[in-house]
């Protein structure tokens, strides 16, 4: 339920950007300048401007249990497992350069007050290597640490191991997982009760086998479909199910039940952290980057003109 | 769609005619409204309908919408012309034509499939798609125009509409092969949970979408695919029927029993005395200790537990690896069930679609399938004989199952063509038959153990007395149920504080001498819904408005405009989570909207000056001496006229003009009004003398609308 719900919000954050591309660039109170090797610029009505900036990456691994619970070809895992998330944050910031009524806002972030609820602070972007879609941008993917798994027992995986060398050893083998499905508690479109669904699959998922350190590294993800549009954690659910085979060609299902509430909290420690960097104005240049940042600046205006609430920027 | 209600709106009881004028209606009144009124219980004459009150039967039931006045009046030149067998020939075949008939069938199925049954978006985001469907879905079709969802532009819908528009076979549903997936590059499906079609299919058919597709696709599959099966293989069945690793498709398998073989599955009646966590091990017999452990042999071996699963996990199994969305390969599964006669079914499948086959295939299916159809043209509540049941299976066949070619049998059955004997149950029984049922659905397999709707219960008076004594005592009827045994604890349903006073009473009546008849309860059908919406907005054409730009424009508030959505209070339409009617009986909120409803369009039509056309067209030729009324200055003169300064044979006239531009012509009267009124003049009468002495000063203006709502609130305009 937890994990649902920080799912649900991360969403939120997250949907700005979902509904970027479709809106009006501009609403009647803001502005975008877009100029090829600045820094991108929002403009208000009333003179004020802000320029989009960004911090240092944080890259890094979090490790969350992993409790497997069902394997319908064997026994199920007896030792601990632990899934190791690849973390990439970035913070994003609007930072004021011109504002007449109030010069001491200048060089502070953006910050926009709704009567109702907290500050919103936009944005900072968490990424996960290895999903394509759009949060996937590769300006930020570039060093994302690779999930990994690691149990304390590695004889689960015999049966499922790809390939051997000649000697019968496990050579650069891979774990393949036909359908990886990730469940969630949410709302069936048609009773509206409350139940846990599929919310997307990723197929042909390729995870490598270290046999050194029994780790299984996450090297390839072919498609992936979702009921959300965006899903950039694949292990954000409160079941993970593997669909696949195993070398007597039978097809199994292996059941996770990840601990993301620990996931979550990293990121709110990250996020912290983050808040805390100094940062610099993003430039208006590069292929990768301008698909990000007209994204930024598209749903900073579309943030404004879909908000049902009375808010003020400041 | 229709729901079965009593009186709505009774100001007229058994013993005062149904004229009930609502003097300038408030909220407040219509809370006041009591609920329905019992009956006594009695049979009530057979007889055949009136040629009128059968074109409106049919009307009603294939179509959702009452004949417009122009198909009346056919009629009427076909009875003097005595061509009325070649008139309800061909009128019920244009009937079934109709998209009213497509749209119909399709609100149906999505109520029996236990879906929304309602819209909520418009089609505004969606240019091209709205384009296709006004020309390959809608027809004249003129309410889904505009009220298109996300919902309804689904594969599984265009499949329904598909097999109805096209008079296939029933079976099509789930044998077809071939599906129109819409496409929209900036649609989302964020606020549905459901797969977009081109994600759904991706994994089969991804050579099939073209790049940058818009507005739909057409997918064809092979004949044998034994991946695909008609409606369970699309996003919208999966959506409503999600799977997840622990229920490893058994709610698919339910539905699929539940929907085809007429096998409900419900919850087994579990020991009570069970602990939690033995109660959980039989439904979930991989949980152990918190942890879920395979075990292959519970449900094998739990009889609890076997009376489900033995059927439900061989079918779950063609399912396999289509979570979300379609699995590339098809999954070998079996169809297993029992026969009346015990006889185990095993039928080992290849994958769904075999499986779809081969449940076509069963007497079981057929049997079901007929029923369905009998219940929503003739009534679940009219009896149908083994023989009848028989020979209805077997005109299906010879109707090569074409649902279009059966509908149109069951419409010519003396069932359909006779008036409804009506209400012979009185409301006790029937609430207590009711809750019987629920009982049923979880006993059914226990052989030791009879049905308790058909009384008396276990055939006899002396075993009735019996189980009426078991049944007091493990629902504690004497006490306050905290002695109740029954429904077990684990049973989410809970006996209401009502369903417990009905049993008491009616337990109390059966001590002296057990009812021994089993009564047939007839329910009256009223318009709900999706009908009830359309009917109105037929009979107030408020959105052939002038400039032609649909509902938007209108003046009707949108919750009077959907028939699903909270506001409206669920009008008439069964819950997608139960399957129920979301009323069995009639809500102070349902007959408030219908007030405010009714007004609205009534309002909204005069304010588009339409029915003051109508007035010019239909009473110039009554009025023109007096009124010269083919100008429209003199028209809004005419309006203003106080109603007491109209002499009374014209407000006679006025008055049974629109009695019969709504209810129908005269002889229809006597069949909407139960035989109270067998001529318009008395009906006409009747109704004028309701009107109270204030509202006698008001204009034409004012007034005819409060006739106007007036008719729409009886029950010969709302029931059938």
């Amino acid at each position: 339920m937890t994990a649902s719900l920080i799912f649900c919000s991360l969403l939120l954050l997250l949907n700005s950007f979902i509904w970027g591309q479709e809106k009006k660039e501009q609403s009647a109170d803001v502005q975008i300048i877009k100029e090829l090797g600045q820094p991108l610029h929002v403009v208000w009505s009333d003179g004020r401007e802000a320029q989009l900036e960004i911090t240092e990456t944080l890259n890094q691994r979090v490790a969350m249990e992993f409790e497997n619970f069902e394997n319908t070809c064997g026994d199920t895992i007896s030792k601990p497992c632990q899934y190791h998330v690849g973390l990439s944050m970035t913070l994003f910031r609007w930072v004021w350069i011109k504002y007449q009524q109030n010069p001491e806002r200048i060089g502070k972030t953006l910050e926009i007050q709704f009567e109702e609820k907290g500050d919103f602070n936009p944005y900072s972007l968490l990424v996960q290597k290895g999903i394509l879609n759009r949060m996937n941008n590769e300006f930020l993917s570039q060093n994302v640490p690779s999930d990994q798994l690691i149990c304390e027992n590695s004889d689960w995986l015999e049966p499922f191991l790809a390939s051997r060398d000649l000697t019968g050893a496990p050579k650069a083998v891979f774990v393949k997982i036909g359908t990886w499905s990730t469940e969630l508690m949410l709302q069936n479109p048609e009773t509206d009760e409350n139940e846990n669904r599929t919310i997307f699959n990723l197929f042909d998922v390729h995870l490598a086998y270290d046999p050194m350190s029994k780790s299984l590294t996450l090297d390839r993800i072919g498609d992936s479909i979702g009921v959300f549009p965006v899903n950039s954690f694949i292990i954000v659910g409160d079941v993970i199910q593997w669909n696949l085979e195993n070398t007597s060609s039978q097809q199994c299902s292996l059941a996770f039940k990840p601990n993301v509430d620990k996931l979550f909290r990293k990121f709110e420690n990250i996020a912290t952290d983050l808040k805390s960097l100094k940062s610099v104005a993003m430039v208006y240049e590069g292929e990768e980057k301008l698909k990000l940042i007209n994204e930024l600046g598209r749903s900073m205006v579309d943030f404004l003109n879909s908000a049902n609430k009375p808010y003020e920027v400041r | 769609m229709a729901f079965c209600i009593v009186h709505i709106f009774t100001a007229c009881t058994n013993n005062s005619k149904p004229i009930v004028l609502l003097p300038a209606p408030t909220k407040n009144g219509v809370d006041k409204v009591p609920p329905s009124v019992p009956t006594n219980g009695t049979l009530s004459k057979v007889t055949s309908l009136s040629d009128s009150g059968y074109l409106r039967k049919l009307s009603l039931h294939i179509r959702g919408v009452p004949p417009s006045i122009f198909e009346y009046q056919a009629l009427e030149e076909a009875q003097k012309n005595n061509d009325t067998a070649l008139f309800f020939k061909n009128t019920s075949q244009e009937y079934l034509k109709s998209s009213y008939h497509v749209e119909k069938m399709n609100n149906r199925l999505n109520e029996y499939f236990r879906l929304r049954t309602d819209s909520y978006y418009n089609t505004t985001d969606w240019p091209v798609l709205k384009e296709e469907l006004e020309k390959d879905e809608i027809g004249e079709f003129p309410y889904i125009t505009y009220v298109q969802s996300h919902l309804h532009k689904s594969s599984l819908n265009h499949l329904f509409r598909t097999i109805i528009r096209e008079n296939e076979s029933w079976d099509q549903l789930l044998l077809k092969k071939d599906y129109r997936i819409f496409v929209s590059q900036n649609s989302s499906n964020f606020n549905f949970g459901a797969l977009e079609g081109k994600d759904f299919y991706y994994s089969i058919a991804k050579s099939q979408f073209p790049p940058n597709a818009n507005g739909f696709v057409n997918l064809q599959f092979d004949a044998n695919d034994a991946r695909i099966a008609g409606v369970l293989t699309t996003p919208r069945f999966f959506a409503r029927y999600p799977n997840t690793s622990v229920n490893k498709n058994r709610k698919r398998a339910a539905a699929l029993f539940r929907m085809f073989l007429c096998d409900s599955m419900d919850t087994v009646a579990l020991d009570a005395s069970q602990n939690e966590e033995q109660i959980l091990k039989k439904i979930f017999p991989e949980r152990s200790s918190g942890n879920l452990v395979v075990s292959k042999d519970r449900h094998g071996h739990d009889a609890a537990c076997l009376k489900c699963h033995y059927k439900l996990d061989p079918v779950g199994m063609t399912f396999a690896g289509s979570s979300l969305s379609l699995s590339p390969t098809a999954s070998r599964g079996s169809l297993v069930f029992k026969r009346l006669d015990s006889q185990k079914v095993e039928l080992p499948v290849e994958g769904l679609g075999a499986l779809a086959h081969k449940i076509t295939q069963q007497p079981e299916y057929t049997q079901c399938q007929t029923q369905l159809l009998w219940n929503w043209f003739i009534g679940s509540d009219s009896p149908l004989s083994q023989k009848d049941s028989l020979d209805l299976q077997s005109q299906f066949e010879k109707d090569k199952r074409r649902v279009n070619d059966f509908i149109t049998y069951i419409v010519n059955t003396p069932q359909f063509t006779s008036r409804s004997p009506l209400v012979s149950e009185n409301e006790l029984e029937r609430k207590v038959k009711t809750i019987f049922k629920r009982c049923d659905s979880c006993h059914k397999e226990e052989k030791n153990i009879p049905t308790f709707v058909d009384w008396p219960i276990g055939g006899s008076e002396t075993l009735m007395k019996s189980y009426i004594k078991k049944i007091t005592k493990v629902l504690d009827l004497k006490g306050n149920g905290n002695a109740a045994t029954m429904p077990p604890p684990q049973s989410s349903w809970r006996l209401s504080k009502q369903e417990r006073e009905a049993l008491q009473l009616w337990v109390e009546k059966q001590t002296d001498s057990v009812v021994m008849h089993a009564f047939k309860s007839v329910q009256l059908r009223y318009l709900g819904g999706p009908d009830l919406i359309l009917t109105l907005a037929n009979k107030f054409s408020f959105w052939k408005s002038k400039n032609n730009e649909g509902l938007e424009k209108a003046d009707v508030p949108s919750y009077c405009r959907f028939a699903a959505n909270e506001t409206s209070s669920k009008l008439g339409v069964s819950s997608p989570k139960t399957g129920r009617p979301i009323h069995e009986n009639p809500s102070p909120s349902m007959a408030r909207w219908l007030l405010d409803c009714g007004r609205a369009y009534i309002e909204a039509d005069f304010k588009n000056s339409l029915l003051t056309e109508q007035l010019s067209h239909y009473f110039a030729p009554h009025f023109q001496k007096q009124f010269q009324l083919n100008q429209k200055e003199k028209l809004n003169a005419f309006l203003n006229q106080r109603w007491n300064v109209l002499t009374p044979d014209i407000q006679k006239q006025m008055v049974s003009y629109w009695t019969e531009y709504l209810l129908g012509p005269e002889e229809l009267l006597s069949d909407v009004t139960q035989g109270q009124f067998i001529n318009m003049s008395e009906f006409s009468d009747a109704l004028i003398r309701k009107i109270p002495h204030s509202m006698t000063q008001l204009n034409l203006k004012e007034l005819i609308p409060q006739i106007l709502l007036t008719l729409i609130m009886q029950d010969a305009f709302l029931q059938y």
